[in-house]
């Protein structure tokens, strides 16, 4: 009951021998002068088999140098990176600021074009800067003895209000400036509140 | 003497050993803040107020000192006799106010 064994498949050998005499031949048809000859057949030699973690080569890059020992150690990390992080936490915080800041949005909105309403929105949205301005100018007007003691007193009543209010008090500051540079006009001669 | 003038040494007389800054001037007299620093001046040119600085260091608080007003003990007197003359003289008003308007005295 024996038949003829079966024609057994080919093993990958037999299939080089096939490629190799496929490509003779067509190398030999190259020779026609209609078709260049090519320079150099990949399958003439056999390529060296690449082993991972082997270099087949004799020229390494640093044939005497050996590998460096990569070492993970996080207090060393930690001393060389810490200037790092901490500037770059620096310029994260004051990047975030400078986004979430008023003063960038005023600033925003001061480069647009110049108008009574533009104005109008920027003492709206920054009245504590519009008051201490106007406070600026209220002293300007005070006898030059003044000033200085009338400044901090302003101040110090301006940190007491909020929004609108430091704008209210401003501008009643300045309604009343000339009145208060005649009184103290009044005074006697030398008497000044600087200390 | 002006309203805002009497009001300001009615609160200051009320409470004659308390020192007060100006925004608690303004809120005692019910005044507009901002309004009573020409007559706190003319008030401490004539003798009758005094004021000092807040003791404390600004760069520490974070904020400037403020200026606490309070009345001289002369200040008081004369404040005291001028009011009482402002009411003498708004009480004769008021008692004359019945004849011009037609009324009886």
């Amino acid at each position: 009951m024996t038949g003829p064994e079966p024609e057994s498949v080919p093993a990958a050998a037999d299939d080089d021998a096939v490629l190799l005499r496929v490509l003779g031949a067509l190398r030999t048809e190259s020779r026609h002068p209609a078709i260049p000859a090519p320079r150099r057949a990949s399958c003439d030699e056999r390529l060296p088999r690449r082993i991972p973690g082997a270099n087949p080569g004799s020229h390494s890059p640093w044939p005497t140098q050996e590998p460096l020992r990569v070492v993970r150690d996080a207090s060393s990390i930690a001393q060389t990176a810490t200037g790092y992080m901490r500037g770059w936490r620096r310029g994260h915080k004051a990047a975030l600021e400078r986004r979430l800041s008023p003063a960038t949005t005023a600033a925003a909105v001061a480069r647009q074009p110049s108008s009574s309403r533009a104005a109008l929105r920027r003492i709206a949205f920054r009245p504590g800067a519009a008051a201490s301005r106007l406070v600026g100018l209220v002293v300007q007007v005070l006898p030059q003895g003044e000033r200085r003691r009338y400044h901090e007193e302003f101040r110090a009543e301006l940190s007491r209000l909020q929004g609108l209010h430091q704008l209210a008090y401003a501008i009643r500051l300045l309604l009343s400036a000339l009145a208060l540079r005649h009184a103290l006009r009044q005074q006697r001669p030398g008497a000044t509140g600087e200390e | 003497m002006t309203l805002p003038t009497q009001a300001v040494l009615r609160t200051l007389i009320e409470h004659p050993t308390r020192e007060f800054y100006g925004l608690e001037i303004c809120a005692a007299a019910s005044l507009p803040s901002g309004t009573i620093h020409p007559i706190l001046a003319r008030l401490e040119s004539l003798g009758w107020l005094e004021s000092r600085w807040e003791e404390l260091d600004p760069r520490e608080t974070g904020r400037p000192r403020r200026r606490y007003y309070s009345l001289t003990t002369d200040g008081a007197m004369q404040a005291r006799r001028a009011l009482a003359q402002v009411d003498a003289r708004a009480a004769k008003l008021n008692a004359l106010r019945p004849r011009f308007s037609g009324g009886r005295s």
